[in-house]
Order: C-alpha cells, then structure tokens, then sequence
C-alpha cells in the first residue's frame, strides 16, 4: 500500500475471491498485532472469529457478491493475541479477472459497542416492558367486555324478562277492562304500551352493552344481524359478504372485529352520506379481518381525530389491544375504505395468551 | 390466493416445463438470488425451481411462524408442501449449506418425491462432540454467531422494524425491506440462525434412502472436510465429490465447476438408471 494509505486512521483490506488477503495496511496490522506482510497471502479466517467467520461466508460474501456492497456490518476480528475487536466494515466488490475482489474498510468501535451494548439492553427492557404493558391492557379489555357482558346478561335475562311479564299481565288485565268496560282500561293500554317501550329500551341496552348474540350466532351471523339493524330506515344498501366459515377466533378478537365493524357501519351511515355499503369478513394465513367500504363523501386521511371525535380513535385502541391494526384509505369524493386486521395467533412477544371465553356470571 | 405455497414462497419457475425438477433451496442469510450464476445453466434440459424459505427474502412475512420456524423440520415441511402443490415429482433437489439439511429432512417426510439429492457444503451438525463428532464448533462460538446477527438487527432493522411491522397503513415500508437482498426481519434471522447452527441431525441420516451427491469445498471454514466425510459415511448411496473451489459459497464463487460437477452426477445418474 502507498504509504499515506498505509497509515490512515481506518484497517483496509482486499481479498481476492478466495477470500485470502492480497493487500492490507499498516493501520490494521498494528490494531491486530501483525506485520501487514504477515497477513499477505493468508486467509481472512485467520481475522475472523468464529461467529464472525460463519457470518462472513454465509452471508457477507454472498451478499457482496450479489449487491456488490455492504455497509456498516458489525464484524469482530481477532487480534494476534486471540482476543476480539469490535468492528464495523463497509465492504465493495470489485470484478477482477474470472472473480471478484473485495475490498473492506475497517473501523474499530469500541466505545460504540458499549453503547449499543446498552442500548440493546435497554431495547429488551422496553420490550418486555412493552410486552407486559399489551397484557395488562389486554386483560383490562377482557375484564371491561365481561363486566359489561354480565350487565348485558341480567338487563336480558332477568330484568327484561320480568318487564316482559309485566306487560303481559298489563295486557291481560286491559283486556278484562275493556270487555267490562272499565274505565281504567285506557289507562291500562297506556300502561302497557309504557311498559312496552321500557321493555324495548332495555334489551337496546343491553345490546350496547354487548351483544350476546355474538357468542350465539358467531361473527358473521352477528354483524349480518347487526347492519340490517343499523341499515334499518336510512335506504342505504348494506351487504355482508364472505362466503367460507371463518376459523375459530379468540373471543376477544371476535368481539374487537364486530365492535370496529359496527362503529364503521355507523360511520357509514352517519357521516358518509354513501348509498351503498359492503361488509367484508375474511381470513387469510395468519389473520382475521373486516373490511367496511363505502361509497360516500370520504375524508381527509390523517384528519378525522378531532377532538370529540372518539370512534376511530377507539377502533385504534381497540385493535391494538389484540395486536391488530388498522388501515384506513379514503379521500374527499371517493369513498372510505376501513380494513382491520387482527393475527390470528398472539404476537410473538407481545400480548398473553388469549383469553378464555368470557364467564356469565350474573353478579346480583 | 394470499395462501398458496407459490406465492408464499415467491416461487420462480423457468426452463423446460416438461423435463425433470431441479428445486434449489438457499441457505441461511440468502434467498433465492443467490442461484442467479447457477440455475441458468440448467433452463435448457430442466424445469428449474427457485423459491425463499419462509422469513427469508420476498416470501410472505404473513406466512411466517415463529413456531412452525423455530426448527428445521418447520422448514422441511414446507418444502414437501411446495413440492406437492406444484405437483412436481422425481425432484432432484440442490440445496446449499442449511438448504441442504432441510432437503435430507423433506425426502424423511415424502419418501417418493425425490430423486437425487445435491448437497453443497452441507453439515448436519455444527458443534463438537468430542472424541467422536467434529461440526467445527464450540457452542460458546455459535452463541458469539448468535449475538452477532443481533448486533446487525439492532445496526438496521429493528429501528425500522417496529414502524414496518406495526404501520399496516404503509405496507410499501415492509415492501422496501423485502426488497434488499438477504435482508431478514428481526426475530428471524436470530432464530433460523439458531435452528441451523444449533441443531443436530446427525441422527436422521440413516434413514434417508435418496440418493445424493455431497459437494465438499476446499478450505471450508463452515462445513470442514471431515464433515462431508461423516455425511458420507452415514448417508445411503452418497457420492463425496471434493471440488477445487474454496470457501463456502461455490454456486457464487466458482459457479462453472458447481455447475459441471452438478451435471456430470446427474449425467451418470441418468445412465445408471
Ligand atoms: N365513512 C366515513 N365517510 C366520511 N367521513 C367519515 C367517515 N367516517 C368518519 N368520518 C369523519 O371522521 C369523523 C370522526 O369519526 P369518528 O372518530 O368515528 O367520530 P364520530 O363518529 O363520533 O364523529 C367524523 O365526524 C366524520 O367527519
Ligand atoms: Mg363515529
């Protein structure tokens, strides 16, 4: 090597396609412990320790060979003395003959080293801290949706139940008035009719509160039901497609999927102005998802989360809590496209396992 | 669609459709680019098959299971999967380095769908097992492997990697990792890498009843010579063929030999059917 090139402050090195060492300079001798013409003619093996030697061949040589250069790889070599030096290459492969020549330059990053040492501490710390965060998140979720379904359960069972047979007796006992022309018997209707309302009332709530109907019918049967309710009055088409059964879902999967489908819906048919609605549920490899798309008025993306403005903001939340996510593609005069996707097996790291099927307990 | 083998594994096709298989399987830290100064040579008088393992080049990240992937056998049956969705029969299948070992593992799992076998620079075993076995390797050695391709991760990656994985509104983010050569997410490479170097196979070898061709280099610091030997030894109607090229990549570094030594054995093979 030239002798300013000898002596700059970075190891430079050429391999011919061998992998053997036909130029280096003094720089990388002397961090290394060697002559550079004691490396001439050897192999890089005798650099590289063993992880990196195995990385080296297996995927920095093809890779050079392929892309024709690498940049800022860390590759430890070993010095005379068998011990390791942290080190980054950027590497370019030049053709030369039949073959390729590589040229590398070394830069020694010891105290870079530490640093990431510690920032890929801090990065495992954050992981699990993230990852613990997912869980709890996730059984706060489970534990809000079983407490609201326990509500759902009783307003249902027995509270509606009991009005239910409070208007049945109201009924009867106007229509005992009426052939005996009572003149309570208007009354009575109007009773009845109150209790009737009051009846509607508390199955809607009970509804909001959850649909139990989910656990009964499934996901798809559920959100057919639940878009020709909301459909219901507003003469827009809604369609539910996807043929083939989905595969068996995690609870709350299935419950975060039909409560984004349902507030897209409302979305829809509130904001959208659109005439027509479609309703996908579907399942590929490793995920379950909805799509809502509609024709309507559209929006800016990136805007909707004004303050007050909670549906989407909960949507995203939502899908989080199970590892979803959340795609959104729409702009003003063409129509809104909402597609959530929600793995179909806990992310890796992330969230616990899933939880089991929600109890009904009745709480009182 | 979205599940079909072929588009999982970004499934390349050319050559001959009517002549005999020839399925190449990558090994760890490439894809199916790196066949690029081999397969070519092959288009004329056979079907040839390029694909990525799953997690590695443009196979479907969606595809990939950290379950199903945590050992080679996840990865051998994949292979027998593609094999038999592509309905391809009498395969002669090459595989190079770990793609070799997931070969011998798939022709365990579907014992008709193979004819030949070409392993180059393959092992079955990285570490030692002193006084008998010699991989190469101390575990300590591999484990240094391991944190080295996670030092690389954090280097690039897994910055990238939680906006790419997380942003389902910008697929095109993922798109452009994928892209990049070699390029492996997080999490994956750390882990085929252990389920490669890791592992041990020595004991599957005495069943397999393919055929095979073992293609060991020179001065190959991976898979050393007394490797291949063992594998000959242990495998059934094994030809040791030792080539003049060096290292461990010789379908990159010396493709021409790779290529005739390849085909002198199927040559032979042909005539001795
Ligand atoms: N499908 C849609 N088409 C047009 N505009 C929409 C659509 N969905 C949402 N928007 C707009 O985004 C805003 C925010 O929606 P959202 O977060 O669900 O809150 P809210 O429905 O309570 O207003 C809406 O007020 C509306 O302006
Ligand atoms: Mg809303």
């Amino acid at each position: 090597m030239t002798d300013s090139i000898d002596r700059w402050p970075c190891g430079l090195l050429s391999l011919d396609p061998g992998g053997r060492i036909v130029a280096v300079n003094r720089s990388l001798g002397d961090g290394l412990g060697y002559l550079a013409e004691e490396l001439l003619g050897q192999s890089i093996d005798r650099l590289l320790p063993a992880g990196s030697r195995i990385f080296f061949h297996a995927h920095l040589q093809p890779l050079l060979a392929v892309k024709g250069q690498v940049a800022e790889v860390y590759l430890p070599l070993k010095t005379r003395h068998g011990e390791t030096l942290p080190m980054l290459v950027n590497a370019t492969s030049v053709a030369e003959g039949e073959g390729h020549r590589s040229d590398c330059a070394f830069f020694p990053t010891t105290m870079r080293a530490r640093y990431e040492e510690r920032l890929l501490a801090a990065k495992c710390e954050a992981e699990s801290e993230r990852s613990r965060n997912a869980a709890l998140a996730e059984r706060i979720a489970v534990m809000r949706e079983q407490l609201r379904q326990s509500l759902a359960h009783t307003l249902h069972e027995s509270l509606a139940q009991e009005i239910g047979s409070l208007k049945w007796r109201l009924e009867a006992l106007h229509a005992g008035a009426a052939a005996a022309g009572t003149e309570s018997a208007n009354e009575l209707a109007e009773l009845a009719r109150t209790a009737g309302a009051t009846l509607e009332r508390v199955r809607r709530l009970s509804y909001e509160l959850h649909p139990l109907e989910l656990q009964q019918l499934g996901l798809r049967a559920a959100t057919q039901r639940c878009a020709r309710a909301l459909a219901a009055g507003t003469g827009v088409a809604v369609e539910v497609v996807g043929g083939d059964p989905l595969p068996a879902a995690r609870d709350a999967a299935s419950l975060v999927l039909f409560r984004v489908v349902e507030e897209a819906l409302r979305n829809a048919l509130g904001h959208a102005r659109a005439s027509r609605v479609t309703v996908e549920i579907g399942h590929d490899a490793g995920t379950i998802m909805a799509t809502v798309r509609d024709d309507g008025i559209g929006m800016c993306a990136g805007t909707p989360d004004e303050p007050g403005s909670l549906g989407l903001l909960e949507i995203r939340q939502r899908l989080a809590s199970v590892g979803g996510a959340l795609a959104l593609r729409t702009a003003p005069g063409r129509g809104c496209t909402l597609e959530a996707r929600i793995p179909r097996a806990v992310p890796e790291p992330g969230v616990a396992a899933g939880p089991g099927r929600a109890s009904v307990s009745s709480t009182g | 669609m979205q599940d079909s083998p072929i588009r999982r594994h970004h499934v390349q096709i050319s050559g001959d459709p009517r002549a005999p298989a020839l399925l190449f399987a990558h090994g760890f830290g490439c894809d199916q680019r790196v066949w690029r100064f081999v397969a070519p040579a092959f288009e004329p008088d056979h079907r040839v098959v390029l694909f990525d393992h799953l997690g590695s080049g443009r196979s479907s990240p969606d595809a990939y299971s950290p379950t199903r992937h945590a050992t080679l056998q996840g990865y051998a049956d994949d292979v027998v999967e593609l094999i038999e969705r592509l309905g391809l029969r009498d395969v002669v299948f090459v595989g190079h380095s770990v793609g070799s070992t997931i070969g011998l593992l798939a022709s365990l799992k579907n014992r008709g769908a193979f004819s030949r076998l070409v392993l180059l620079a393959p092992s079955p075993c990285y570490l030692n097992f002193p006084p008998d076995y010699f991989g190469g390797f101390e575990r300590s050695e591999l484990e240094e492997l391991l944190r080295l391709i996670e030092r690389n991760d954090l280097a690039w990656a897994s910055f990238l990697a939680p906006v790419v994985m997380k942003n389902g509104e910008r697929p095109e983010l993922r798109e452009e990792l994928q892209q990049s050569f070699c390029s492996m997410e997080p999490g994956v490479a750390h882990r085929f890498a252990a389920a490669t170097f890791l592992s041990d196979h020595r004991g599957e070898l005495e069943g397999v009843r393919v055929p095979s061709l073992i293609m060991q280099c020179r001065d190959d610091s991976v898979a050393p010579p007394q490797v291949g030997e063992y594998l000959h030894r242990h495998l059934a109607g094994s030809t040791l063929r030792r080539l003049a090229a060096t290292g461990h990549c010789p379908h990159m570094s010396h493709p021409e030999e790779t290529v005739d030594v390849i085909r002198d054995y199927l040559r032979e093979a042909a005539m001795a059917a």
